[in-house]
C-alpha cells in the first residue's frame, strides 16, 4: 500500500498536539487528586464554544456565525480563560462538596458524570445541538506553500501552541512553588495545610490550569476542523483516557508522550485503509498495557488510587 | 420422550407462575401508567435494576469494573441472533446469552483482575470499547477470514439487527429480579458473601484468613457478566432493534451511577438506583431540551447531598448523623433545589397558567420558600455547624433563603429566556446553600491510604 | 513570663464520640510543655485542634492574645504555630531539599531559607548526604529528622511535636531528644505530645498529663516526676 509518510507524520504531529494538550489537563487533575475527571471533556466543548461566542457575539445564540465581531486570534486566550472558569466551577460544585467529606472517589467520578452532562446539556440549550463554525475564509488554512508536505497555518500554530503550552505546564509542576505545592497536596493534603497551604486555593489553580489546557485543545480543535458541537468532547474523551494510561497515570511527559503516540496510530490507520478498526487498536493497546505494564509508559511506581 | 416431559413440566410451572404474576402486576401497571410511567418504561427500569444488581456483584467485591456494557452487549447481541437466526427459545436464548458473556468474562478475569481501582476501571473500559468494535465489526472481518459465496452477517455494522421479536414481558423481568434478589440476600449471609465483604474491606487481610482471593474475585467477575448478559437478552427483547453504541462508554458509565446513586451499603441500592435513573428523565421529559441537563443536575444534588445513596434514605443513621437535623437539611436542600429548577425550568416551552405535579407556581415558590427557612432554621443548630460558627453560618444560609425566595418571585416573570438565567442563579443558590454547612465541619480521618503512602 | 498559647475549656467530639471533655492549658514563652497520656486520651486531637485540623465544639484557643478558634489550619500555620505531626509525614514523593522547601513554603526571603537550609542540613549531616533522595525513601528515624528539620525551617513561634519517638528504636529516640532539648536551648517554645512520659517529663518544663479528655494532673516538669500516681501509672 502507498502510504505517504512524511504528510502521515505531520498529521500525527498536530492531531498529537492537541490530544497531548487535552490529556494534560485529565493528568493533571489525577495527579493533583488522583480523580478521574469525565467533565474534562465537556469542558474541552466550554472552551470552543467560549471562544466562538467571544469572537462572534450573539449571533451564534439564534443562527451560526456569519461574521467575526472580532478577530480571530482572540478566541483562543478567550477560550483557556472561559474554560479554566467552567473547571474552577465544576470543582466548586462537583468535587469540594465530596472532598469535604472524604466521599470514595468513585462518588466523584459519578459527579463529574453529572456535570458533563450538565454542561454538555446547557451549551445544547445555549447554542443548539446543530454543528457550529466559524464563516469561511476567516480561519487561514489554506496550505502553506513551498513545502513537501500539505499543513495549514492553523495546524502550525496549534501545534506551536500546544508545544509551548505543555513545555510552560512543565516547568511551571517541576521547578515552581505552585508545583511543590501541588504535588504537596496531591500527596496528603493534612500534611499540606499543616505547612501553611491553602488547600482549596490549589485545587482551585489546578482545575484553572487543566481547564484552560481542555479549552485550548478544544478552541483548536475546533478551529483545525472548523465545526463545533456540544457533544464534540465525547470524541476526545476516551482518547484522552487511553492517552494517560498509555503515558502513566498522571505523569505530564507520559500524556504527552501517549498524545502524539495515540495520533500516529489513528493517522497511519486510517492511511492504511483500516479506519473501521483503527479504535480497537487503541483499545487494545490501552488493554495490553494495563495488564502488562499498568503504570504505563513513563509512570513510576503504581499506587492505589481510585 | 422422558427430556420432553420434563421440559413441558417447567414450562408449565414457568407458565403458571408468570400467569400469577400476570395477574397481580396488572393493575399496578394500569396505576404506574396512569401517573405516565407506561410499560415499556417500566420494563427498562426493571432492566437496569437487573443491571445494578449485576454491576454491585463486582463493586461488593471491591472491584471497580465498568465491563458490564460490554457483557449486557455479547448477551444482546447472542440471546439475539439465538432468536431469530435459530429459532430458539426465549429462555434457553436468555441462558445462551448469559453463558456467553459468562465465557466471555473467563479470560479477561484472569489477568484484569489483578489491577486496582482506576486502572481496573479504565481497563475495563477498554473491554467494552473492545467489545462494541467487534461487534461492528465482526460481519467484514468474517467475510474477510473466510471468503464464503456470500457476505456474513451476524451483527449488521453499525446499522445493528432490526426486527426482533418482543419476547420479554414484565412479568419475566419482575420474576427474575425476585429470584436474584433472593439469591442475592442468601449469598450475603453465606460463606461466599462473607468472603467477598472481607475482601472487599481489606485483600491482604483476607488474604492472611485463607481465602483465596483470585477465586472469589473472578467469580464475582463472572457472575456479574452472567447476570449482565441476562440483562442483555431482555433489553434486546424489549426493542426492536439493537446497535452497537447503545452499549459504548455511556452505557458502562451509566450502570456504575445506578450503584452509586442507589447506594452500595445494600443489595436493594443498585436496584433502586437503576430504576430511578430510568424514571427520572422519563419523568422530566416534559421538560423538553432540558431534560438532560436536569437528570445531570439530580443526579450531582444526589451525590451530593445523599453520598450513601438513596438507600441511606431508609437508614435511621442517616437522620440522626452530625446533629439531629442533619438528614433533613440534606433533604431540604436537595428539595429546594428541584423546586427552583422545576418552577424555573419549563418557562421557555410553557404558559404561566401550566401547573407542575398539580401544583401551581407560586405554590412552588412558596414551598421553596418555606424548605429555605426551615434550612435556615435547622442549620443554626450549633452541634452541626460547631459552635461558634451558628452566627455567621445563618446568616448566610438566611441570606440565600432570601435568594430563593427572591428567585421564585422572578420565576414568575414568564418571558421567554428569562428561565434560563433563574435556572442558573437557582442551581448556583442552592448548591452553595446546602454546600456551605459542610465548610465547618472538622476534615477529620486521613484517608488511609495517605497514611501508608507516607511509609512507600 | 508572657502567655503564648492559652487554651480554655476545649470540647472536641468525633460524631458521637466526645474525645475532648473541656481542657484548658497555658504555654508560656521559651518553655517546653508537654503533654502526656495514654493512647486513646485525646494527645493527637488537642493539637490537631490547636492547628486547625479539626474545628472545636466549644472552648477557645488564644495565640499571642488573638484568638484563633476554629481558624483554617494553613492560617494557623501561618500565624507562627507549626505542627510536626504523628508518623513522620513526610511528602513521599518530593525530594528531601524540596520538603525542607515545602517547610518555608510560607516565606519569601529566599537568601534566608537558604541559610536555614543549610543549619537544618548542618543539624542532621544524614539529610544532607541524602538532600537529592525521594523523601519516602528514608528510613523511620531519618523521617523524623526531615520532619522536625521541615518544622524549623518555617521559623515557627511554637512548634507542636506529635509523638516524635514513636516507632523508634532506644537509640534513635535518644538521639531524637537530643535534638528537641538543642531546639529548646535555642530559645524555642515546644508543645511535647509523648507516651514516653519518662523522657519527656526530663525535657519539659511542666507537663499536663491527659486522661480520658480530660487533664487529671499538670505541674512543672520535676514535680510530677516525684509524683506517686504518676510514677505508677506513666514511670512504673
Ligand atoms: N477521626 C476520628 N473519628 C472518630 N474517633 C476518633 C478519630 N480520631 C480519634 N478518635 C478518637 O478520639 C480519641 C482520642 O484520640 P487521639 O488520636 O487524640 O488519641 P492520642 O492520645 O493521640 O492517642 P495515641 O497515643 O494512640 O496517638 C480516641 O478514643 C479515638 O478513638
Ligand atoms: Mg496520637
Amino acid at each position: 500500500m502507498d502510504i505517504n509518510v512524511p504528510q502521515q507524520l505531520v498529521n500525527a504531529l498536530w492531531l498529537g498536539g492537541l490530544y497531548s494538550l487535552f490529556a494534560l489537563g485529565y493528568a493533571l487533575i489525577f495527579s493533583v487528586l488522583g480523580l478521574l475527571n469525565l467533565s474534562h471533556s465537556a469542558v474541552f466543548a466550554c472552551g470552543a464554544f467560549v471562544g466562538l461566542y467571544t469572537a462572534c457575539g450573539d449571533e451564534v445564540f439564534t443562527t451560526t456565525c456569519t461574521e467575526l465581531d472580532r478577530p480571530i486570534w482572540i478566541v483562543i486566550p478567550a477560550a483557556m480563560i472561559g474554560a479554566g472558569i467552567v473547571s474552577v466551577a465544576v470543582d466548586r460544585v462537583a468535587f469540594w462538596p465530596l472532598r469535604k467529606r472524604n466521599a470514595p472517589r468513585m462518588n466523584q467520578l459519578i459527579s463529574s458524570i453529572g456535570a458533563a452532562a450538565l454542561l454538555v446539556n446547557l451549551l445544547q440549550i445555549q447554542f443548539g445541538a446543530a454543528q457550529q463554525r466559524f464563516p469561511f475564509g476567516s480561519i487561514p488554512n489554506d496550505p502553506v506553500s513551498g513545502l513537501p508536505v500539505v499543513i495549514t497555518p492553523i495546524q502550525i500554530t496549534a501545534l506551536v501552541i500546544a508545544l509551548g503550552l505543555m513545555f510552560a505546564l512543565r516547568i511551571l509542576v517541576k521547578r515552581t512553588r505552585l508545583g511543590r505545592e501541588m504535588r504537596t497536596v496531591a500527596f496528603n493534603e493534612r500534611v499540606a495545610s499543616l505547612l501553611g497551604v491553602n488547600v482549596d486555593r490549589t485545587y482551585m489553580t489546578a482545575f484553572f490550569i487543566a481547564g484552560a489546557l481542555a479549552g485550548a485543545a478544544g478552541m483548536m480543535y475546533g478551529l483545525a476542523f472548523n465545526s463545533m458541537t456540544p457533544f464534540m468532547g465525547e470524541s476526545v474523551s476516551l482518547k484522552g483516557l487511553t492517552v494517560i494510561v498509555l503515558g502513566g497515570l498522571g505523569s505530564i511527559e507520559g500524556a504527552v508522550i501517549g498524545g502524539f503516540l495515540i495520533a500516529a496510530i489513528e493517522v497511519f490507520s486510517v492511511a492504511l485503509g483500516r479506519s473501521d478498526i483503527r479504535d480497537a487498536f487503541v483499545f487494545l493497546l490501552l488493554f495490553v498495557i494495563l495488564v502488562v505494564r499498568p503504570r504505563g509508559l513513563l509512570g513510576q511506581g503504581v499506587e492505589d488510587r481510585a | 420422550m422422558r427430556v420432553a416431559i420434563v421440559i413441558d413440566i417447567i414450562n408449565a410451572i414457568f407458565e403458571f407462575i408468570f400467569n400469577v404474576l400476570n395477574g397481580a402486576l396488572d393493575p399496578i401497571l394500569t396505576q404506574l401508567a396512569e401517573i405516565g410511567f407506561r410499560e415499556p418504561v417500566v420494563q427498562f427500569m426493571l432492566i437496569n435494576a437487573i443491571l445494578g444488581l449485576s454491576i454491585y456483584m463486582t463493586l461488593n467485591c471491591g472491584l471497580f469494573s465498568l465491563a458490564n456494557a460490554g457483557f449486557m452487549a455479547v448477551g444482546a447481541y447472542v440471546s439475539v441472533i439465538l432468536t431469530q437466526k435459530y429459532d430458539a427459545e426465549f429462555g434457553l436464548s436468555l441462558l445462551g446469552g448469559a453463558l456467553a458473556a459468562g465465557l466471555v468474562a473467563i479470560p479477561i478475569g484472569l489477568p484484569v483482575l489483578r489491577l486496582r481501582s482506576v486502572y481496573l476501571a479504565i481497563a475495563t473500559i477498554g473491554f467494552g470499547e473492545i467489545v462494541r468494535i467487534v461487534v461492528l465489526n465482526v460481519d467484514t472481518i468474517a467475510t474477510d477470514l473466510f471468503n464464503p459465496d456470500e457476505p456474513i452477517e451476524l451483527t449488521f455494522g453499525a446499522r445493528g439487527i432490526s426486527r426482533i421479536p418482543k419476547l420479554t414481558e414484565t412479568a419475566h423481568l419482575v420474576f427474575f429480579l425476585i429470584l436474584m434478589g433472593y439469591l442475592l440476600y442468601r449469598m450475603q449471609r453465606s460463606r461466599f458473601g462473607r468472603a467477598m465483604t472481607a475482601i472487599r474491606q481489606d485483600e491482604k487481610v483476607a488474604t492472611t484468613l485463607g481465602i483465596n482471593v483470585v477465586y472469589y474475585k473472578n467469580m464475582a467477575f463472572i457472575l456479574g457478566a452472567m447476570i449482565a448478559g441476562v440483562a442483555g437478552g431482555f433489553s434486546g427483547h424489549a426493542t426492536r432493534i439493537i446497535t452497537p453504541k447503545d452499549y459504548g462508554f455511556d452505557k458502562a458509565v451509566d450502570i456504575l451511577a445506578y450503584a452509586v446513586l442507589g447506594g452500595l451499603g445494600h443489595w436493594s441500592g443498585p436496584i433502586i438506583g437503576g430504576m430511578a435513573l430510568k424514571a427520572i428523565p422519563e419523568r422530566l421529559r416534559y421538560l423538553n431540551e432540558y431534560t438532560g441537563a436536569l437528570t445531570g443536575a439530580v443526579l450531582l444534588l444526589i451525590i451530593i447531598y445523599l453520598p450513601s445513596g438513596l438507600v441511606s434514605l431508609g437508614q435511621p443513621s442517616f437522620w440522626r448523623r452530625g446533629g439531629r437535623f442533619e438528614g433533613a437539611r440534606r433533604l431540604a436542600g436537595i428539595g429546594v433545589a428541584l423546586i427552583v429548577l422545576t418552577n424555573m425550568l419549563p418557562l421557555r416551552n410553557l404558559g404561566s397558567d401550566e401547573v407542575l405535579l398539580g401544583l401551581e407556581y407560586w405554590h412552588l415558590w412558596g414551598l421553596g420558600a418555606g424548605v429555605g427557612l426551615i434550612y435556615w432554621i435547622t442549620s443554626r443548630q450549633p452541634a452541626s455547624t460547631g459552635g461558634r460558627f451558628s452566627l455567621p453560618m445563618s446568616a448566610v444560609t438566611g441570606l440565600l433563603a432570601l435568594g430563593l425566595i427572591i428567585a421564585g418571585l422572578i420565576g414568575r416573570i414568564d418571558q421567554p429566556g428569562d428561565g434560563y438565567y433563574v435556572l442558573v442563579f437557582g442551581l448556583l443558590l442552592a448548591t452553595a446553600a446546602g454546600v456551605i454547612p459542610y465548610a465547618p465541619q472538622h476534615t477529620e480521618t486521613p484517608p488511609a491510604e495517605q497514611v501508608e503512602g507516607s511509609h512507600a | 513570663m508572657t502567655t503564648l498559647l492559652q487554651i480554655k475549656e476545649l470540647q472536641v467530639s468525633y460524631g458521637a464520640i466526645i474525645a475532648l471533655r473541656g481542657i484548658s492549658f497555658e504555654v508560656h514563652l521559651g518553655q517546653v510543655v508537654s503533654l502526656i497520656g495514654a493512647n486513646g486520651a485525646g494527645k493527637s486531637t488537642t493539637i490537631n485542634t490547636l492547628s486547625g485540623l479539626i474545628k472545636p465544639r466549644s472552648g477557645q484557643v488564644n495565640f499571642e492574645d488573638q484568638d484563633i478558634t476554629g481558624w483554617r489550619a494553613d492560617r494557623v500555620t501561618r500565624r507562627g504555630l507549626v505542627q510536626v505531626p504523628e508518623g513522620r509525614q513526610v511528602i513521599a514523593p518530593l525530594t528531601v531539599r524540596e520538603n525542607l522547601e515545602m517547610g518555608a513554603y510560607l516565606r519569601r526571603d529566599k537568601a534566608e531559607i537558604e541559610q536555614d537550609i543549610q543549619a537544618v542540613f548542618d543539624r542532621f549531616p544524614r539529610l544532607k548526604e541524602r538532600h537529592h533522595q525521594k523523601a519516602g525513601s528514608l528510613s523511620g528515624g531519618e523521617q523524623q529528622m526531615l520532619a522536625l528539620g521541615r518544622a524549623l525551617v518555617a521559623r515557627p513561634k511554637l512548634v507542636m511535636l506529635d509523638e516524635p519517638s514513636m516507632g523508634l528504636a532506644p537509640l534513635l529516640v535518644n538521639e531524637v531528644f537530643a535534638i528537641i532539648r538543642s531546639i529548646k536551648e535555642e530559645g524555642k517554645t515546644i508543645l511535647l505530645v509523648e507516651q514516653n512520659a519518662r523522657k519527656a517529663l526530663e525535657i519539659a518544663d511542666y507537663a499536663y498529663v491527659l486522661e480520658r479528655g480530660q487533664i487529671r494532673h499538670h505541674g512543672p516538669a520535676d514535680e510530677l516526676r516525684q509524683n506517686e500516681a504518676i510514677i505508677k501509672a506513666y514511670l512504673g
